[in-house]
C-alpha cells in the first residue's frame, strides 16, 4: 500500500487558549506545518461566537480557562444545531495529565487529549490521529460526541466496556516519526 | 446506571480534503524539523514570558496576604499561573520550570485556606522558578534540578 500525504494548507484550525504565549506557540507550530487558515480566541465565549463564521476543520482548546472552561466549550459545541460546528474534531490541551482529567475530557466530547507541555512532535501526532482516524459520533441520552471505544482508560462509570468489540477493528498505522502518546481518544 | 446503546452517526469528514492516498501517512521529517526549529526560535522569548507569569504569581501572593476577603480569587490566580508555567516550560526546553510548576499546582489544588507556612512554601516554589529563569537553566537542570525538586517536595511533605 502506498503512503498517504497530508496537505496541511487545506485545513483551518481554531486555537482557544486564555494565555497568549500559548496561543503564539501553537500558532507558530501550526504555521510551520503549513496551516494557513488560523483563528485564535482567548476564551470559550469568543470561540463560540466566531466558530460558525470561521468554520474550523479542527479546534484546539485549552481546558483551564475562565469564565467558560474547555469542557464547557466542548459541550456547547457538541450541542450546536449546525452540523459543521457540532461535529468539528476537537483536541483538548491541559496542564493536567491525571487519568480522571483525561477521562473527563473524553466524556465531554473531545476527540483527542494532549497533556502540556506541547511540543511540535506531540501536536503533530494528535493532528495526524484526528486526520487518519475520523470517528463516528455516538448519541445517547447521556452523551453526544466521538465514539469513545478507541480508548485505553476504561469506560465511564456505570457504562459498558465496548473496547473488546473495538479491539477486533483494524488498528491505524502510526507514522514512525511520530509515536503515539497518552490520548483520550 | 447502564447506558443504552445509542445511535451511531457517521458525520461528514472535513479532514479528508487534506489527505491523499489510502496508505499510512508518511510525514516528511523536514516538516517536523521546521516546526521544531520554530519552537527553538521562540525559546529566546520564553524567559520574558515566564517572568510575566512569575511576577503575576508574586502579585497574587501579595494580594492573598493583604486581603483575606480576596483569598479565594488569589488562590485561583496562583493556581492558574503555576499551571501556565507548568504547561509551557518543557515546551520551550525548560523542563525544570514544568517540574516546579507541577509541584506548585499539586500543592495549590483544592486549597481553600493558606497558612503562614503555606505562603512560605508557595514563595519557595516561586523563588526556585525565578532562579531557573535567572540562571537560564534548561532541561531538567541535572544535579541542581534534582536538588531543587527534592528540596521543594520535602518542604511540602513536612508541611502535612
Amino acid at each position: 500500500m502506498n503512503a498517504s500525504a497530508i496537505d496541511f494548507s487545506e485545513l483551518g484550525v481554531m486555537i482557544v487558549d486564555d494565555n497568549h504565549h500559548m496561543r503564539s506557540l501553537l500558532a507558530s507550530i501550526l504555521q510551520a506545518l503549513g496551516i494557513k487558515r488560523l483563528q485564535e480566541a482567548a476564551d470559550g465565549e469568543t470561540a463560540l461566537k466566531a466558530i460558525g463564521a470561521f468554520g474550523p476543520d479542527i479546534l484546539i482548546t485549552d481546558w483551564h480557562m475562565e469564565p467558560m472552561d474547555g469542557t464547557m466549550l466542548v459541550k456547547a459545541i457538541r450541542q450546536s444545531a449546525v452540523d459543521s460546528v457540532r461535529y468539528v474534531p476537537i483536541i483538548m490541551l491541559s496542564g493536567h495529565s491525571e487519568k480522571d482529567k483525561v477521562r473527563a475530557a473524553r466524556d465531554c466530547g473531545v476527540n483527542e487529549f494532549l497533556a502540556k507541555p506541547v511540543t511540535a512532535k506531540s501536536l503533530l501526532a494528535r493532528l495526524l490521529t484526528v486526520i487518519e482516524t475520523p470517528r463516528s459520533f455516538i448519541k445517547t441520552e447521556q452523551y453526544f460526541g466521538p465514539d469513545r471505544r478507541r480508548q485505553d482508560i476504561g469506560p465511564p462509570d456505570g457504562q459498558d466496556d465496548r473496547r473488546a468489540e473495538a479491539s477486533t477493528a483494524p488498528s491505524r498505522a502510526a507514522p514512525d516519526a511520530v509515536p503515539e502518546e497518552a490520548s483520550a481518544g | 446506571m447502564k447506558q443504552t446503546p445509542g445511535e451511531t452517526i457517521t458525520p461528514p469528514n472535513p479532514l479528508a480534503k487534506a489527505k491523499s492516498g489510502d496508505g499510512p501517512v508518511a510525514i516528511d521529517p523536514a516538516v517536523l524539523r521546521q516546526a521544531e526549529q520554530v519552537v527553538e526560535e521562540l525559546q529566546a522569548d520564553y524567559s520574558t514570558w515566564a517572568q510575566t507569569d512569575i511576577d503575576a504569581l508574586r502579585d497574587a501572593v501579595v494580594a492573598a496576604q493583604g486581603d483575606p476577603k480576596a483569598l479565594a480569587k488569589s488562590i485561583s490566580e496562583i493556581y492558574t499561573h503555576a499551571l501556565d508555567l507548568k504547561g509551557q516550560g518543557g515546551g520551550f526546553g525548560y523542563d525544570l520550570i514544568t517540574s516546579i510548576g507541577d509541584l506548585l499546582t499539586k500543592f495549590m489544588e483544592d486549597r481553600e485556606i493558606v497558612s503562614k507556612r503555606d505562603f512560605q512554601i508557595i514563595c519557595a516554589h516561586i523563588d526556585a522558578m525565578q532562579a531557573v529563569v535567572r540562571e537560564d537553566i534548561k532541561g531538567d537542570g541535572g544535579k541542581v534540578g534534582i536538588d531543587i525538586v527534592e528540596g521543594l517536595s520535602e518542604l511540602v511533605l513536612k508541611s502535612d
